[in-house]
């Protein structure tokens, strides 16, 4: 599954609302701002799940990825943050559907921290072979 | 997430019906990937959902999610 974006990504911001925990199966959903004319879907297409009477949600029919967000009148749309080949690039500005904030959230980035190569045997390592899309085309 | 020949499934967290009771949560993996923004995503703006719906859209919205508690019918 690949996507072009030939615009800016905008408000990039996390969403702790219920319906977005759920969506995403995380804590919270990482989104960024698109306008929908942009957005491009070269390699598949996505699935949607209405969510809601007012939201379609995309997500990818053969791996589950969330991909997009988008209300049904709107000239734009969001994009998962974890599914744009450098997640890094979409600066956090704002935080939502804080009524679904979890205890967990404020001290995430003080939780002691391993790499993965750390994590699994070397024998493992070894035989690890991704099959997801890589970050290029 | 599973990994062959483990007995242990690791579950969604956001996919429980309450989240905010699972945890402490204990440590990080992978974090040769993390995202530099992490670090201080807990001090960005906070808003309520309320604060960012016009009332218009927040009397039509209806989750289409299943709820958070067993149903004997569904959908």
């Amino acid at each position: 599954m690949r996507y072009a974006i030939n615009g800016p990504l905008f408000n990039a911001h996390i969403c702790h609302c219920r319906m977005c925990q759920k969506a995403s199966g995380n804590l919270f959903a990482a989104l960024a701002g698109v306008n929908k004319a942009d957005l491009r879907w070269t390699r598949g297409e996505p699935a949607y799940f209405r969510s809601s009477s007012i939201v379609q949600r995309g997500f990818c029919p053969h791996c589950g990825t969330p991909l997009t967000f988008a209300y049904d009148h709107t000239l734009h749309m969001n994009i998962s943050i974890g599914s744009l080949d450098n997640p890094a690039l979409a600066k956090k500005e704002n935080q939502y559907g804080i009524e679904g904030i979890t205890p967990a959230f404020p001290a995430l980035h003080e939780l002691p921290g391993s790499r993965t190569e750390d994590d699994i045997s070397a024998e493992d390592l070894q035989r690890l072979k991704s099959f997801q899309h890589p970050d290029h085309d | 997430m599973r990994e062959d020949g483990d007995n242990n499934y690791e579950l969604a967290i956001g996919a429980f019906d309450e989240p905010s009771r699972i945890g402490p949560l204990t440590e990080q993996v992978g974090v040769e990937s993390r995202v530099s923004w992490i670090k201080g995503m807990h001090l960005l703006p906070e808003q309520t959902t309320p604060e960012t719906r016009t009332p218009q859209d927040l009397a039509k919205l209806k989750s289409l999610q299943h709820p958070d508690h067993d149903t004997d019918h569904w959908p």
